[in-house]
């Protein structure tokens, strides 16, 4: 690829970010219209994305005292630059992806490991009590997420005998991965919500702290941050609709059509969790990750080990 | 900082959006805050640093309002305040607005307009921009302290050291106080934690939280000139004990359930008349709010449980419920009482009550309107009361009783907010230890029994 299609490219991967995420922003409000039970309003649900990003730019930056500042403005840009990565990734048709790595969904999980670390710089650098003690809660369930993720990933690569993520949306050409690993798939949406600071799994900005990481923040630096998260939450909703729902395969539409499609399922199911479940104490969400999740993963992985051996998945042989 | 006149159309574009408001809330800030928020176009925020308009709801003590400054400092500019029931200070006399009860109530468009207009003067600070603690230079080994550590600090004081509950190991505990005004906590609360991570290590000071406004608890003993309904008194009952499930649910970060309860409440309080509270068991109950903390967590030793009333007393399987006396005949069935005690059994006991009085209101309507005899005890939503009390305001640094201090030490900070959510604000006071008085010109005793 030569640098101008390069940037091209970059900019295209740009332009689809911001807009999807703006549609992320409205179905987030309709879902949460929908279980508040209040009156749909739909023109309150597409124009209250941009007015309040209006609002935000009009207001003034905060300060606090000898706040880390590089590691602060970095934070949010570090995590929007993760969640385009992680969205660049995605091949949207046969063989085609803005960035295709032989080991692509390793690469992934880098970028859920490094979301920790961009969390709880973003909690530690307001020097301020209530984002560190953001920060904190979620580098403990951050991590502990993340292992079961792994098992969860590998397990989706086993039957396509590649890491590559094309290879695995062909390995599926016979059934989606949702349906015979249906474990992996509910072990994967907790760790979305989990690096998209949602519902359940939101320790780090949690309404308890105030707004824990983003207390402190305040217009353009909120919009930022806000956006990286609602940006990792599609990137995360187009991984699992890859990897588990068979990505861009799909008769009569052209495969960035179907790709769109299943993520946008993913992602109502997403908001709907995101919504719908409380967040429990962290205690005993680390009890539940490390004392069944993470087990559950184990055998997960154990069990697709095994029926990928007695070829009973068949991938594309 | 303010924007620039002629990016009409930006303005435009953020006037659309809901009006992001704080609200600190002093005494009886209920009526201020409903009056506020029912017109819509305004949303609350947990965060100072996230609003525009500081709404002071209710009257705010003077020995609270240092932390009332600060929190107004925080507001980002363009800001602006409006005080209901509490005064501006002198500073903000010309720029802030004052609302009483009776006066019109200034609308959300009207506030965002004079926000954006180009010649508006956002609010000064009302405290300077010094540290607390004045630097005073470098020590003999550098940035400040004698030593390594600890000596005489300059600056301002480090977190030292000390033993975590839990295991022992030696780390910095820092400390922090909370509230006033947190959101998390109920309106009043202060409590200058010490910890380690996110867990409680100690509690140095407090300030207990407000009562509830006086006008619920006067509408209970009839107080007013026209005395209520059974059937509006137990709307009034159940939406108390829903107000409180929302914002255990908030806590929970289902925000959007919350606002669920929140308009069934509101809508009881303005005249609604549901006839059955189930559809919000139900969805309490699918949500799994109710496993946020483990079975058995949050229970009351017997010394702290005697001292209570109300709900969160009977659910520890108190049996005492004035309704019986009060309402022979009526073939109420109190509440399924939940025995354990814990957190879990408190949030059952509410929404049981709830439920139970919205079914008594549905079967009661009709009634005609009594009010009790002067000096007869009633069931309000916090307790048996027998007169009007006084409620006197609390010393902001309270030294909490060690009871108290053992029900927190070692909780974590979620654990923390949700128990502390569990009780309402009578039972809390209870809890600190402060005493209730009869109001000066009531006649007989007026303890909350």
């Amino acid at each position: 690829m030569s640098w101008s299609e390069g940037l091209l490219a970059l900019v295209g991967l740009f332009a689809v970010l911001t807009a999807a995420t703006y549609l992320v922003a409205v179905m987030d409000r309709c879902v949460a219209v929908l279980v508040a039970g209040d009156a749909m309003d739909l023109r309150y649900c597409f124009t209250a994305p941009v007015s309040s990003a209006a609002r935000l730019l009009s207001q003034q930056r905060s300060r606090t005292e000898h706040p880390d500042q590089l590691n602060w403005r970095w934070a949010a840009t570090a995590y929007l630059t993760l969640a385009a990565t992680g969205l660049a990734l995605i091949p949207f048709a046969p063989g085609r992806a803005l960035l295709d790595v032989q080991s692509g969904i390793v690469l992934w999980g880098a970028l859920e490991a490094l979301t920790v670390v961009v969390v709880f710089l973003h909690g530690w650098s307001a020097n301020s009590m209530l984002p560190l003690i953001g920060g904190y809660r979620y580098v403990a369930v951050g991590l502990s997420v993340m292992l079961v993720s792994m098992f969860v990933l590998i397990a989706a690569a086993l039957p396509a005998q590649s890491l590559r993520l094309d290879a695995i949306v062909q390995s599926q050409a016979n059934v989606w991965n949702l349906l015979w690993q249906p474990v992996g798939f509910v072990l994967f949406v907790a760790l979305g919500l989990s690096v998209s600071l949602r519902g359940p799994m939101n320790y780090g900005d949690s309404r308890d702290l105030a707004g824990g990481t983003q207390a402190e923040v305040s217009a353009s630096d909120q919009l930022l941050w806000n956006f990286a998260r609602l940006a990792m939450l599609l990137s995360f909703s187009a991984m699992a609709a890859t990897v588990f729902l068979g990505g861009y395969r799909g008769a009569a539409l052209p495969g960035f059509g179907w790709l769109a499609i299943k993520t946008l399922l993913i992602l109502i199911f997403a908001l709907a969790c995101s919504h719908g479940i409380a967040r429990i104490t962290p205690s005993r969400m680390l009890s539940v990750i490390w004392l069944l999740l993470l087990p559950l993963s184990f055998f997960h992985l154990l069990f697709v080990g095994l029926m990928t051996l007695y070829g009973f998945a068949h991938g594309h042989h | 900082m303010a924007i620039a006149g002629g990016n009409v159309w930006w303005k435009k574009l953020a006037a659309r959006d809901t009006l992001p408001v704080f609200v600190a809330r002093g005494r009886d800030s209920a009526t201020a805050e409903h009056r506020f928020f029912s017109r819509g176009g305004a949303r609350r925020v947990d965060s100072p640093r996230h609003a525009q308009v500081l709404l002071v709801a209710g009257r705010v003590p003077e020995n609270l309002h240092n932390a009332l400054h600060q929190v107004h400092d925080q507001l980002p500019h363009p800001r602006i305040s409006v005080w209901w029931g509490s005064a501006p200070p002198e500073s903000l006399r010309d720029i802030a607005l004052r609302v009483s009860d009776d006066g019109s109530v200034p609308a959300p468009a009207d506030l965002t307009a004079r926000l954006f207009a180009a010649d508006y003067r956002s609010e000064p600070d009302l405290l300077s921009d010094q540290p607390p603690a004045p630097w005073r230079g470098r020590g003999d080994h550098g940035q400040g302290g004698e030593g390594m550590m600890g000596g005489k600090p300059f600056g301002r004081p480090m977190a030292m050291t000390g033993f975590d509950l839990r295991d022992g190991l030696q780390l910095d505990r820092p400390r922090l106080t909370v509230g006033p005004f947190f959101s998390a906590l109920p309106a009043g609360l202060s409590l200058e934690l010490e910890l380690q991570g996110d867990v409680i290590q100690d509690i140095r000071r407090c300030h207990p939280p407000f009562p509830p406004d006086r006008h619920l608890l006067e509408a209970f003993l009839g107080v007013h000139s026209e005395p209520a309904t059974i059937a509006r008194l137990e709307r009034l009952r159940a939406a108390f004990h829903l107000h409180h499930l929302a914002h255990y649910l908030r806590l929970c970060g289902l925000s959007a359930l919350a606002r669920r309860f929140m308009r069934v409440a509101d809508g009881m309080l303005g005249g609604g008349r549901p006839k059955s509270l189930a559809p919000l068991r139900k969805a309490f109950l699918r949500s799994a709010a109710i496993r946020a903390t483990a079975p058995g967590f949050g229970q009351l030793n017997d010394v702290l449980l005697h001292r209570i009333r109300g709900p969160a007393r009977r659910a520890a399987g108190d049996q005492g419920d004035l309704h019986r006396e009060a309402l022979p005949g009526s073939e109420f069935f109190p509440a399924r009482h939940a025995k354990a005690g814990d957190l879990r059994a408190r949030l059952w006991q509410w929404l049981h009550e709830a439920e139970a009085a919205c079914a008594l209101a549905t079967r009661l309507e009709g009634s005609p309107a009594e009010s009790p005899a002067e000096g007869v005890a009633v069931e309000s939503p916090v307790g048996r009361i027998a007169a009007p009390l006084s409620f006197p305001d609390a010393d902001p640094h309270l030294e909490p009783s060690a009871q108290f201090k053992s029900l927190l030490e070692g909780m974590e900070w979620q654990e923390a907010m949700l128990f502390l959510a569990s009780f309402d604000a009578v039972a809390l006071r209870q809890l600190l230890g402060v005493v209730e008085s009869a109001a000066a010109d009531c006649p007989g005793e007026g303890e909350v029994q």
